[in-house]
């Protein structure tokens, strides 16, 4: 990774988002020969994969792919990353955009390196990396697999004189209290959008019990329960009470395949749901896991890598129904109501822990564009051409393999906009 | 041109607390001759890096270690072409993960120049691989359905020069003919016209393309730049790279006797239904009797253990689709759809629920126990385990197997499809049910063999509109392997390094482990059997260099006499000072990246192990284990990534080699009176960071057991 002298050219490529979709635009782009800036506005590349456990279904660690990209990333003079970076403006036209970005103050100089000398003293703020499950020092690395690795300061996480006094804390000239954002052009010919996704909002699931119960989590959540450098340090608990979990459920379709909340079906759950019973079960032999499902979704090879290893292990219950109530009493067990269509019954269930597979939408980019780049009902990106091109989950849900497949035709798609 | 070398030490970060950096000064001066030795309290920073770029300039420095943060954490110099610069993780190795002031950090700390600086005395200009006659830079495009055609208007598109070859006299694959195809564009809620027809078209129309029809591969020879290309017919033509879209085909159905195929005509597959659809005209092949129901019997073949263990990822909106059209084109017929999951993905389920409409469709969740002819000609499907729980039957004029999709790879073997004249075989390696991937989360397009990119069906079940982008995926893996090629350099996942094996030839006994263990079959063989090096299909992991038992395998940037001096520097104390040395041997993408997150953690492991890195384990020469043991090391640790079906090793299968490699290691161990656990290897995922320190530490308890090596000192 080097800087690109130029503020680009018509032959250039922005490509907006550094999750795994946005990386791999980048990189596939520039070893293909073309200058590319990826921009991502947290301060590390990575977005959710960073965050996540393991991949399904060869239940592999993210790091080990996420590495070869950062290293291809390194040794490419033609990419230049720009984290901490937002998309404020677009102007112009196919193969001739003005892009204004925005890069937020890091507050931290460059002689701060690692050394995390007076890190004490900087207040504690919710730790987004782990979604708020715990709180965190406002001086902080992003992660231990983040790129770039550096401390920051997330703007707006202290005030002024919180900085002051960090800054007296931290020794001569490591902290710029007075460090203010950097709003500039760059010239590009065409625009991949990898904006990603945001899980649908738990608290408008009403039956599912994600307002009234502590111990109803997302899947999300529940991927930084299992990471080692999650809020538990990988072990899998009940928030209420930090209780091991040895009864733990999952229900699928938590606002999917439903037109009140997300009328589509998000793709990922139920094979992410699996993942994660698999987390359950190499935590704790002994643990049981049950899940609520419509229809296991498993297309292609998620068939024979995963369903057959759920449904063989005796620990892991397949129940086809629908969830009729979920409450829990405070410090209780959760208790699941739930249509069972295979027994025909209606049934009530004890739980220590609850994921809900949370479904899945686009996140989109904050500004608006010069050109007609055409969005479903639900926002995602459905056009093509026009020099911008929306690609991975912004586009359509689906999994980290069918994302980088998918943004490997991007960069196809921006150089043939470029040429 | 002489050595002159520089060392830079950063203080910073705790660097200069846990370490007495004069010590470190003192060695890199007097024992490894540095010209320059300069230490700075903040080497990553602009002032840093400019001091070091300022004496690359003006001391004419050649060689330079930076004793500092980890080069995955620190900044890229910009060294100019012929300096050799190693950056060595000063900060994270020694500083953080073991005890401040200590000696044995200390010791490490300068064992750890020590190695740094044999290396870049030792590395040699890579310079490029011989220049071939030029490149081509037309792509092959094998077969001509959605995803073959895809790929070629892509390129074609990018103004790449592209051939496509169909054994069929159209384009257009299983699209031809279709009634009506899934859709593969908002809103998805209903089929539509097949986009195969105007993809034909506009590819037959395209300058850029040349369309071989009614033609199969005779034979390529060549290596990615430069194969050459002879068709069935004749035909010959020079490509650089290759897309393999041929496919899948549906599975045999006169396997699929226990529902009712071959029993009765009235039993068709799907491929059957879709050209009465084509034709609306829907009749009994037994009597040719109108039909006015059918039942349609999902995963004939699929998610079944006998058969196809995978889903076939499309069979389900398939039949809705016929269902539909079925039902729209009679619309007081009935449909019954048998099936254990509706699978859908993403926005097809727009076409679910819009099938869903027809009065005349049931959809049935449950498993076929029979399916029988019964009066009047009747066929009866019996199903159990329904919803209800019960086993019902359904009566119908027609029963429809959703057969399941076999990738025309499987079985290549016997009938080959690209006709290579590799000397590991014809076709791309088949994995598990004959599919050709290699790699299919995080790279995708990384197939076993050098610039050749499966796309589409063949790669994997997939729908129509996954089938496009997968196309234009491994169209532009395509057109970037030729770039790459062209200068030069290396593809994923070493991209962009221009260093090539070189064979001393001279000394080679044709035992042929190189060529048999080159996971890319980049090597081929003389009538001897001595080596043939095509250099455009090598990725540059060393697995040659690991196999080799004369050692004529080395990189200019990485050989057994590089990193056999690295061993070789590190000081070993006298058994009287009771500081064991361990070896560790460790994958540069995957153990490298844990042993940083330890030091970010400031976890704490024995100092007295040494870490060489190292392309891939499989690309670990036997003698580095010797030279480590008849050095006086105690033992050997290797950090390895996972193998098997599951591998995680990023050249296949790397680390497998390694671990067999390590199982002869072992016996000769024992030939020497050595105790075979002093060589270990252990498998690694990047998210074990919290075994490590575990694992080292049974290993030195071990050698403590079995006390220090007996050569040592000798």
């Amino acid at each position: 990774m080097s800087e690109i002298q130029t503020s680009g050219s018509p032959k250039s490529i922005l490509v907006v988002g550094g999750g795994i979709s946005g990386m791999t635009a980048a990189v596939e782009a520039a070893e293909a020969g073309r200058d590319v800036y990826l921009v991502e506005k947290e301060a590390s590349l990575g977005g959710w994969v960073a965050r996540f456990k393991l991949y399904y279904p060869k239940m592999c660690p993210p790091a080990c792919g996420l590495e070869v990209n950062y290293q291809r990333i390194r040794r490419n003079r033609r990419i230049r990353v720009l984290p901490r970076t937002e998309v404020r403006a677009v102007k112009g036209e196919p193969g001739a955009f003005t892009v204004t970005l925005r890069t937020a103050p890091r507050y931290v100089t460059e002689s701060y390196g690692l050394c995390g000398e007076g890190v004490d003293a900087a207040p504690k703020v919710p730790d987004t990396f782990n979604l708020g499950l715990s709180t965190r020092r406002a001086l902080h690395i992003p992660h231990v697999m983040a790129f770039p690795m550096r401390y920051h300061i997330e703007e707006g996480a202290l005030t002024d004189a919180q900085l002051r006094i960090l800054a007296e804390a931290c020794g001569p000239g490591r902290i710029d209290p007075d460090a203010r954002e950097t709003v500039f052009d760059i010239q590009v010919g065409a625009i991949i959008l990898a904006t990603g996704w945001k899980p649908y909002d738990a608290r408008k699931l009403k039956i599912q019990g994600y307002n009234e119960c502590p111990d109803v989590i997302t899947s999300v959540q529940m991927e930084r329960l299992a990471c080692a450098d999650g809020p538990t340090g990988g072990r899998i608990k009940r928030l209420s009470d930090g209780k091991p979990a040895a009864r733990v459920a999952f229900i699928l379709c938590a606002g999917s395949r439903n037109v009140n909340h997300v009328a589509y079906c998000s793709n990922v759950c139920c094979m992410a749901s699996f993942k994660q019973a698999l987390y359950v079960r190499n935590a704790d032999p002994e643990a049981l896991v049950e899940v609520f499902y419509i229809d296991l979704r498993a297309s292609g090879r998620l068939e024979d890598y995963l369903v057959n290893r759920i449904q063989t292990d005796d620990h892991i219950t397949l129940t086809r129904g629908r969830v009729a109530e979920v409450t829990q009493e405070r410090r209780s067990p959760v208790l699941i109501v739930v249509e069972d269509i295979m027994g025909g019954r209606r049934v009530r269930k004890p739980f220590d822990l609850v994921v809900l597979a949370i479904g899945v939408i686009p996140d989109r980019l904050p500004c608006a564009l010069p050109v007609d780049l055409p969005t479903d009902e639900y926002g995602y990106i459905v056009g093509d051409g026009n020099g911008v091109f929306g690609t991975g989950m912004c586009a359509r849900p689906a999994d980290v393999g069918t994302c980088v497949q998918e943004a490997t035709g991007a960069a196809l798609k921006a150089l043939i906009a470029t040429q | 041109m002489e050595d002159r070398l520089g060392v830079y030490i950063c203080s910073g970060c705790g660097i200069g607390e846990a370490v007495d950096l004069e010590k470190v000064e003192a060695a890199a001066v007097k024992e490894c001759g540095a010209t320059v030795c300069r230490r700075h309290e903040t080497l990553c920073g602009s002032e840093g890096t400019d001091c070091v770029l300022g004496d690359i300039a003006h001391e004419s420095l050649n060689r330079v270690v930076i004793a500092a943060c980890s080069p995955r954490h620190g900044p890229d110099l910009p060294v100019p072409d012929g300096v050799f610069l190693e950056r060595l993780p000063f900060r994270e190795h020694a500083a953080w993960s073991h005890e401040p002031g200590h000696e044995d950090t200390e010791d490490l700390a300068v064992d750890m120049v020590r190695m740094a600086v044999a290396k870049v005395r030792k590395t040699e200009e890579p310079g490029r691989h011989p220049e071939p006659e030029a490149f081509s830079k037309a792509v092959l495009v094998v077969g001509g359905g959605l995803a073959g055609l895809t790929a070629a208007l892509s390129l074609a598109d990018l103004g790449t020069e592209t051939v496509v070859v169909e054994k069929e006299e159209d384009l257009g694959g299983w699209g031809r003919g279709l009634a009506a195809d899934l859709p593969v564009e908002p809103p998805f809620d209903e089929p539509t016209h097949s986009p195969v027809p105007s993809l034909g078209a506009a590819v037959e129309r395209h300058d850029n393309v040349t369309v071989h029809k009614g033609r199969t591969i005779r034979s390529i020879t060549g290596s990615p730049g430069d194969f050459d290309v002879t068709l069935s017919g004749g035909e010959t033509f020079r490509a650089g790279a290759i897309v393999l879209a041929t496919g899948a085909v549906p599975y045999d159905a006169s396997k699929l006797g226990a529902l009712g195929y071959g029993k009765t005509p009235d039993v068709v597959t799907a491929r059957q239904f879709e050209a009465m659809a084509a034709l609306k005209s829907y009749t009994r092949p037994s009597d040719n009797g109108s039909v006015r129901s059918v039942t349609f019997l999902q995963c004939a073949g699929s998610r079944d253990p006998d058969h196809l263990p995978y889903c076939s990822a499309d069979c389900c909106a398939r039949s809705l689709k016929q269902a539909h059209l079925f039902l729209k084109d009679d619309p007081g017929a009935t449909a019954y759809i048998v099936y254990q999951d509706i699978r859908m993905p993403g926005r097809l389920e727009h076409l679910y629920e819009a099938v869903q409409d027809h009065s005349g469709l049931f959809l049935t969740r449950g498993d076929v126990a029979a399916v029988d002819e019964v009066d009047r000609g009747r066929l009866r499907v019996a199903v159990e385990n329904t919803f209800l729980g019960e086993a019902i039957h359904i009566e119908s004029d027609l029963v429809v197997l959703a057969v399941g999709m076999v990738p025309t790879t499987a079985g290549a073997e016997e009938n080959p499809i690209l006709n290579l004249g590799y000397r590991l075989g014809t076709d791309l390696p088949e994995t598990k049910y004959g599919f050709p991937d290699s790699e299919f989360i995080c790279f995708p397009y990384e197939t076993r063999r050098t610039a050749i990119l499966a796309a589409g069906m063949v790669r994997r079940p997939m729908t129509p509109s996954e089938a496009i982008f997968d196309a234009r995926g491994a169209a532009l893996k395509a057109y970037q392997a030729l770039h790459l090629i062209d200068q030069g350099m290396a593809v994923h996942p070493r991209s962009m390094d221009v260093s090539f094996p070189d064979f001393h030839l001279s000394r080679c006994t044709q035992c042929k482990r190189c060529t048999e263990e080159c996971p890319f079959g980049a090597l081929d063989e003389d009538e001897k059997g001595t080596p043939w090096p095509n250099p455009t299909r090598c990725r540059r992991c060393g697995i040659c260099m690991g196999s080799c038992p004369e050692r004529i395998v080395s990189f200019k940037d990485y050989s057994v006499p590089i990193v056999s001096a690295m061993i070789k520097a590190i000081e070993i104390p006298g058994e009287e000072e009771g500081k064991p040395r361990v070896l560790s041997l460790i994958c540069e993408n995957d153990a490298y990246p844990v042993l940083d997150i330890l030091g970010l953690y400031r976890i704490r492991y024995s100092p007295h192990i040494r870490f060489v890195p190292v392309r891939c384990l499989g690309s670990v020469n036997v003698v580095w284990i010797n030279d480590a043991l008849a050095t006086g090391f105690d033992g050997v640790l290797l950090f390895a990534c996972k193998h098997g079906d599951d591998y995680q090793c990023h050249y296949i299968h790397g680390s497998e080699l390694a671990v067999k490699r390590m199982e002869n290691v072992s016996e000769k161990l024992e030939q020497l009176v050595l105790e075979s656990e002093r060589v270990q290897i252990h498998e690694i995922e990047m998210t074990d960071y919290e075994k490590i320190p575990g694992i080292i530490d049974a290993f030195m308890k071990t050698l403590k057991k079995i006390g220090a090596n007996p050569f040592k000192g000798l």
